[in-house]
């Protein structure tokens, strides 16, 4: 009984937020969802340290060369995690090149090495560094996904690639955030004329197929372009196409807590129109504009990587998982080096885990149900 | 009681207006509510009834007709046309409690926030003195001090309606328009906010406008009682009086149609035909004529005016002769 | 037992009511599983019913009474738990014990419908928008009677629609459910409980979302239609004017215990139990005078969370016994024939 009033107490103390959260962590596929997306943009923030490779390196001698193998024995003898040299042969009977391991040469993966040249960055675009987290010494080869037909090593081209597909979707969210709720609240608190014209707009704006109005965009993007700038205006065209659907939940929130009875007794007691917005009815819905903006991520990151798939959004060497998989439109590539296709699993996870985190942030949404 | 005079409606109208449907909630609603007294407004759904407190509450704004707030220092103030600065002065003087005690209180403020609110909006308190403020409030109303940080979900039906009472009290108003401020309640914890009601009416002379739908409930509160149908006043007097002989034909149906808790009272239950028709496409005439046993050839053209007969106020062309006809037939 | 399934008898077992009656429960427990603890929101629920009998269940909101119909009905969802017996008697003759029924079985749902029905607070649900209220109600007399031609279901319907007091039933049939009030909707889905002819009702205040004028046409149709039929009916209403109105018994509910029983008489001018009688006191009335202050019972209804054996009232109740009424389960006791109380401060009447 103690222990319930207890319980009790805390419930009764709980402001909206952390009643969402307690709801939240119930649900056991979006907490799993969550801590997966906080892995990969951690891994995503420390791309360069984690990553051993630059954007730009690539070695000749290594092109299409399988993930490689992680050794702990050594003809039976425990001796760390090592990788063995390799080697380049003919398969006999496709004469294609191939990589054997030559058991000779063991190289041990040290952490914390100094990268190869070329592997330098600057730690939040100030200290420069070239500390990676792992690595084999000189002659060693390390390659947890394989390589590229250039040579580069895929593992870190996918982290560094997250830095662009995860995080063109924030700033892109972030810009359609501004957006929709401006036009939504607009909308929604003014209503008549101003409703009509913006409601019309969001019609107009959806009524464009969505991936001929990108290319038609991204045509527009100068080849000239630096990655940086490229990347900025992509989020500025994913943003402009996908603020509708928040304005609509903006616009029809606003319409649906004006009625509320909360809302009809702040103004009586002599609350001024701002106050209402601000403190009322703006609340109401904050958590319901998290819940869209969440469900409008993989969408983004769709966009980013349909963009750059279709040649339209990044190119080579700037590296993002769109242009990564780009790479691989070809029927020998899915053939011969299917480890080529691991970026897409990266896609995928990300998105089906915004997904599951929205659907827990969705049910979480309005803890007083 | 002093008689004097604290509020008077005069052909107050209210008009919705939606795509091309044109709503009349309210038609020339007059009334003169007194100081310290509570008038029931009753009627079903559709009635206006609630529409009236709203707009006495200035919750909505009236279509026409005027609001006549009497006050000590300004004399007499219309308040549908009033300056800001009056507005500001004297809006905080009617104040009102809603039916639902779940959907009046902000679920993301705590009890104290809730409270204190219009003294934010209204006065110039110091954090200090909204806290004692609430916290004096708070024991009138019968919640517990130690509970104002907590959240509404926190508490049950009954203890919420307290809360929205602590918030409409907060500013010292004059009138309250209580808009089945107990209909939504357990029939135990009803008696509880009735009797808090009338115990705070007491001790500072408020003006009560009683909106309900439970007839037994406004007979127990009531000085006078309004009945509306169809957005007009059909008949307004003492409650005992009105109770006791309803004028109205309306009123009798109204009134019989109350279930007794009581198995001995053998109910003569005047039951009538039809629906409440639509307020988009009312009646022609007297609103009530196709439900009406008396209705003539007059009632179905003109509406009838709101006349004083006896002390009763009745709206109806053949005032009396239902009664009358009652009797001859006993 | 976990929550959700439903304790299976391993074999087939033979049940016996009285003769005259149709329904009976015994030790009714019903607990629902929310969130992160345990209602008990039956707790013991024991009564029986006549054939052609109006008993009331009245009570207020938390006290059990809509879980209990639900459970007779098999409605409850899926985290409520059941145990005791619920024994009901078929047109057929047949007594059968309902909870060790599979809720979703062909057997409850040949049940629901031609042998019991329900008519709830809101017949808008009951309705599907997409289709005409005739068609709604042909389909069910379809189901129920598959030999039954379109057009002579349709007949049916529109003498239903007649008997249940709708005016215009030749145009009404055709109309769908947005196009009815709430008052004619509340009629026509008593016409389609009414085309399987059921002997038992379970009414979950039917008319609390209604007008006061037309609840008085309900209720008066209720009426007519319970003498025509014979049907027993048991009413759930938190409004005890409902209940001196349409009731036979009643039952007074009270954190899922029936804390006493008797006949409207018997309950409304000789209450026994603290909470009856405040219950009625706390009721204002048209006859009263406006001077007299209204009782109160003092404090809420609190949640029934891990309860142990007691009156369910003991912290709200005046004349409480420390040691006894918060401590121990509380026996029935009876008043006379037919009034039974569960107050330690009843004295036992004769048997």
């Amino acid at each position: 009984m103690a222990e319930t009033k207890k319980r009790d107490n805390k419930y009764y103390y709980a402001s909206q937020w952390s009643l969402m959260w307690r709801k939240f962590r119930r649900h056991k596929l979006a907490m799993a969802a969550t801590w997966l997306l906080l892995v990969f943009y951690t891994v995503a923030i420390l791309g360069n340290f984690i990553a051993p490779q630059g954007t730009e390196q690539y070695d000749g001698n290594y092109v299409n060369c399988g993930p490689t193998k992680i050794h702990w024995f050594h003809e039976g003898e425990f001796i760390g995690p090592f990788v063995y040299g390799l080697e380049v042969d003919r398969d006999p009977e496709t004469l294609m090149r191939i990589f054997v391991e030559d058991e000779s040469q063991i190289y041990p993966i040290r952490f914390f090495v100094q990268g190869d040249e070329g592997g330098e960055y600057k730690w939040f675009g100030l200290i420069p560094s070239n500390l990676h987290l792992f690595g084999v010494d000189e002659g060693g080869k390390i390659f947890l996904f394989g390589t590229d037909s250039m040579g580069r090593d895929l593992f870190s081209r996918v982290i560094l690639g997250a830095q662009i597909s995860m995080f063109i979707p924030i700033v892109g969210m972030l810009l359609t955030l501004v957006l929709g709720l401006i036009m939504g609240s607009l909308a929604g608190y003014i209503g008549g004329w101003v409703d009509t014209v913006i409601q019309r707009i969001i019609e107009v704006v959806r009524s464009f197929p969505q991936v001929p109005l990108w290319m038609a965009l991204s045509a527009a993007i100068p080849k000239t372009l630096k990655p940086a700038q490229v990347f900025m205006m992509m989020t500025l065209i994913l943003s402009l196409i996908s603020w509708p659907d928040l304005a609509r939940t903006v616009r029809s929130k606003f319409i649906s807590v004006k009625k509320e009875d909360y809302i009809m007794a702040a103004r009586i007691s002599g609350a001024p129109p701002l106050k209402i917005v601000t403190k009322h009815m703006i609340p109401s819905f904050t958590s319901y504009i998290i819940v869209n903006m969440t469900m409008s991520i993989p969408g983004l990151i769709m966009g980013e990587t349909t963009l750059s798939f279709l040649g339209l959004g990044l190119r080579s060497p700037a590296t993002s998982w769109g242009v990564l998989l780009q790479e691989t439109n070809k029927l020998e590539t899915i053939m011969f080096y299917p480890w080529r296709l691991i970026p897409m699993i990266f896609v995928f996870l990300t998105v089906l885990a915004f997904n599951f985190m929205g659907d827990g942030l969705r049910d979480a949404a309005d803890p007083y149900k | 009681m002093d008689n004097k005079v604290i509020l008077e409606i005069k052909n107050l109208s209210k008009v919705y207006e939606s795509k091309g449907i044109r709503v009349k909630a309210l038609t020339d609603v007059t009334l003169t509510v007194n100081q310290g007294e509570t008038v029931g407004i009753v009627g079903e759904s559709g009635c206006g009834k609630t529409t009236l407190g709203r707009c006495v509450a200035r919750g909505i704004e009236a279509t026409s007709g005027q609001v006549l707030f009497h006050t000590e220092e300004d004399g007499v103030i219309d308040f549908l046309k009033a300056t800001k600065a009056q507005m500001k002065k004297y809006r905080r003087d009617i104040q009102m409690i809603f039916q639902d005690p779940y959907a009046s209180l902000d679920p993301r403020m705590t009890v104290f926030d809730i409270i204190s609110e219009p003294l934010r909006y209204n006065t110039k308190m110091n954090k200090r003195q909204i806290e004692q403020a609430a916290d004096r409030i708070a024991e009138q109303v019968g919640l517990n001090k130690a509970y104002l940080r907590r959240y509404p979900h926190a508490f049950s039906g009954g203890q919420r309606q307290r809360i929205g009472i602590a918030r409409s009290l907060i500013l010292q108003p004059k009138v309250i328009v209580c808009d089945e401020a107990v209909s939504a309640l357990d029939v135990s914890i009803q008696a509880q906010i009735i009797n808090l009601l009338e115990d705070l009416q007491k001790e500072y002379n408020l003006t009560y406008l009683f909106i309900s739908h439970a007839l037994s409930v406004v007979k127990h509160i009531s000085d006078r009682v309004l009945v509306m149908y169809l957005g007009r006043v059909v008949e307004f007097g003492e409650t005992d009086a009105l109770f006791e002989n309803p004028m109205h034909p309306y009123t009798k149906a109204l009134l019989s149609a109350v279930p007794q808790p009581d198995p001995d009272v053998t109910m003569k239950r005047v039951v009538l035909q039809g629906e409440v028709p639509s307020p988009a496409a009312p009646p022609s005439g007297c609103h009530f004529h196709p439900r009406c046993a008396y209705k003539t050839e007059r009632c179905t053209q003109e509406a009838p005016p709101l006349e004083e007969h006896d002390g009763r106020f009745v709206a109806c062309w053949n005032c009396g002769v239902c009664s009358a006809k009652e009797k001859g037939a006993e | 037992m976990k929550f959700g399934q439903k304790s299976k008898n391993t074999g087939p077992k033979e049940y016996q009511i009285a003769p005259e009656n149709i329904l009976e429960v015994r030790d009714l427990r019903v607990d629902i599983k929310v969130d992160d603890y345990i209602l008990n929101a039956v707790r013991g629920v024991t009564f029986t019913m006549k054939k052609g009998e109006a008993l009331g269940l009245v009570g207020e909101s938390g006290c059990g009474k809509s879980v209990t119909s639900k459970e007779i009905l098999g409605i409850n969802p899926e985290n409520c738990s059941s145990a005791g017996e619920v024994l009901f008697r078929t047109k057929a003759g047949q007594v059968l014990n309902l909870l060790t029924l599979e809720k979703d079985g062909d057997i409850y749902r040949g049940l629901r419908g031609t042998e019991m029905a329900m008519i709830f607070q809101e017949p808008m649900t009951a309705f599907s928008p997409l289709y005409t209220i005739g068609n709604q109600l042909a389909e069910i007399i379809r189901i129920h009677e598959p030999k039954t031609t379109k057009k002579e279901a349709r007949e049916r319907v529109l003498q239903m629609l007649k008997k249940v007091g709708i005016a215009n039933p030749e145009k009404r049939i055709d109309q769908y459910p947005h196009e009815f009030s709430g008052g004619m909707l509340q009629r026509a889905l008593i016409a389609m409980m009414l085309c399987c002819n059921p002997d038992f009702l379970v009414a979950d205040e039917p008319t609390t979302a209604l007008d006061v004028t037309i609840q008085a046409q309900i209720l008066e149709l209720m009426k007519e239609l319970q003498k025509e039929f014979g049907m027993s009916i048991l009413f759930i209403t938190h409004d005890l004017g409902i209940v001196a109105n349409m009731c036979d018994n009643v039952a007074v509910m009270y954190l899922g215990e029936i804390v006493e029983y008797g006949t409207v008489r018997q309950i409304f001018h000789n209450p026994q139990h603290p909470y009856t009688k405040g219950l009625l006191r706390s009721l204002p009335k048209m006859n009263q005078s406006r001077a007299e202050r209204l009782y109160v019972i003092d404090g809420v209804v609190p949640l029934p969370v891990d309860m142990q054996p007691c009156c369910g009232f003991f912290d709200r109740c005046g004349h409480c016994v420390k040691g006894v009424c918060d401590c121990q389960a509380i026996s029935e006791r009876i008043v006379e024939p037919g009034h039974y109380v569960r107050c330690v401060l009843t004295e036992q009447g004769d048997k």
